[in-house]
């Protein structure tokens, strides 16, 4: 069964991604790996992929995410970079 | 007053709540919904299954898949994607409080089993913080949700079996795997000999995946030096602590083992074994009506998970006879099982030269950006966190502690609410 594809946006980039799958997935692969800034300005991505570590939360429109454990949806607006 | 207040949204009253969608979880779903009980499952994850059954939909295991069926039975309610951060003793029933997409959500049952799983133990090095440095399970997780690395150098280390696993995931995934690093020394592995041969189906797995990596590099008794990279993982250097190699490497997937996720469990009192949450024979807590199963009673893997969450939701359906021909084979998996995965960790236990990996500005803390140096080795768990702030960002010590702990010494500081980084508007009541 093919995966139906949509776009969302990645700081405003489109990014391609499989509608349902993982958000951190669709970043990796978009090639963002910035999730976030650390308080010490150092880039950071995923860790543990399944929502302990909190490194890869994301702002999708007004709310917080941890990407690993956010489904993808159509025209999503996500915001990296805390 | 012009308006009604709006009316609190009252608690969704089942007979079984239950934390985890993982193996334990769902054995114990099924069990007690086939008992006529109602159930809710509370999970983190927006799919069921946990970390060992994460597909794509449609790709999962038939075990997976059978276990998956009882989900559609009108007496289990699942909400995926809910992070539960309070729970607490209301009369003679409990109740717990989560957060989702939807908002806050309040479940009210007399009877609750945690199976709440593990988590990954990492042990830092200098550069574990580039993004591209994932743990092993977190690679598993990435991967299975379908990241292609197309080709990229990747290179699989830490220790226990999950390693082969993520590698032959890996090169599915389209990595040029560089190799895998096991830090046990060989002499350790052969001690898996009389483990497998008593186990003859893990023995079979094991083989599974060594031919499906044949001619790749498994390298016992090296490991993880350093990483580098400007903005993102570019090169390692391993060592077996004479020789080094430094090799260009875009993905590292490193994990040391895992540690039971025992914070709902310690919130609610539960009362502790050896690092883990205390059971009797029917997985019940030492609190009434609270039962436990799979990896929060001790890391074991997905075979007690199953045995354990089959009898926990026996149990808490009130169905649970111990004399029983069911109950006899559910206990000795249970026994055999437990076994094994005591005989693991003592075979995959860490060598203390990676003890000695972290320089002074390796982060402890990543939450909090706090160094090695900063840590007095006197302290405990309390005045590390009073002192550097470690263990204060969103991951509340789930990362640092097991950490502190081995480097350290520490022990757990007191669990604090709540139990998840959640939106205010979620904590309060309505």
């Amino acid at each position: 069964m093919p995966e139906e594809s949509c776009i969302i946006l990645v700081d405003g980039q489109p990014v391609t991604a499989a509608v349902g799958g993982s958000l951190a997935v669709a970043l990796l692969q978009g090639g963002h790996l910035r999730f976030r800034e650390s308080c010490s300005g150092e880039h950071r991505a995923p860790l543990c992929g399944m929502g302990t570590c909190y490194e890869c939360r994301v702002r999708v429109g007004d709310r917080w995410v941890r990407a690993c454990l956010e489904p993808v949806r159509d025209k999503m607006e996500v915001a990296t970079h805390d | 007053m012009t308006e009604s207040a709006p009316i609190p949204a009252a608690p969704a009253q089942v007979d079984v709540a239950i934390i985890g969608a993982g193996p334990a979880g769902l054995a114990a779903a099924g069990a007690a919904a086939a008992h006529g009980r109602r159930v809710c499952i509370l999970d983190e994850t927006f799919r069921p299954g946990g970390q060992i059954w994460r597909h794509r939909p449609g790709a999962a295991p038939a075990a997976a898949r059978r276990l998956l069926a009882a989900l559609a039975s009108p007496q289990v309610q699942v909400h995926s994607g809910v992070s539960v951060f309070d729970g607490w003793r209301q009369g003679e029933t409990w109740r717990l409080a989560a957060s989702g997409p939807e908002g806050r959500l309040v479940v009210e049952a007399p009877a609750l089993v945690l199976a709440c799983g593990a988590r990954e133990e990492f042990s830092p090095f200098p550069g574990w913080t580039l993004p591209g440095v994932l743990g092993a399970g977190g690679g598993q997780a990435v991967l299975k949700e379908g990241l292609d690395l197309q080709g990229e150098p990747t290179l699989v280390a830490g220790s226990g079996p999950l390693l082969l696993q993520v590698a032959a995931t890996a090169l599915e995934h389209g990595a040029r795997l560089l190799g895998v690093l096991e830090q046990a020394p060989w002499s350790r592995l052969f001690g898996m000999a009389p483990v497998l041969a008593a186990r003859p189906a893990k023995a079979l797995q094991a083989l599974q995946l060594g031919f499906a990596l044949l001619g790749r590099p498994y390298r016992p008794g090296w490991w993880v030096k350093s990483a580098s990279g400007s903005e993102r993982l570019e090169q390692v250097t391993i060592t077996d602590g004479r020789r080094e190699r430094t090799l260009p490497c875009r993905w590292l997937f490193c994990g040391l083992g895992l540690v039971p996720n025992l914070e709902l469990g310690r919130h609610l009192g539960c009362a502790l074994g050896a690092e883990a949450l205390a059971v009797d024979g029917a997985q019940l807590t030492s609190l009434p009506g609270v039962y436990a199963a799979g990896e929060v009673c001790g890391v074991a893997g997905v075979d007690a998970a199953l045995a354990e969450g089959r009898i926990a939701g026996l149990a808490a359906a009130g169905a649970w006879d111990p004399a029983g021909a069911e109950a006899k084979r559910l206990v000795r998996a249970r026994r055999r099982a437990r076994a094994m995965g005591r005989a693991l960790l003592d075979l995959f236990r860490p060598r203390p030269e990676l003890l000695a990996l972290p320089g002074p500005d390796t982060l402890v803390c990543r939450c909090e950006d706090v160094p090695f140096s900063a840590i007095d080795p006197s302290w405990g768990a309390r005045e590390t966190k009073l002192c550097t702030r470690a263990g204060m960002g969103p991951c509340q010590g789930r990362v640092c502690g097991p950490i502190l702990a081995r480097h350290f010494g520490q022990g757990q500081d007191t669990v604090r609410l709540p139990l998840k980084c959640v939106p205010v508007a979620d904590l309060m009541e309505p």
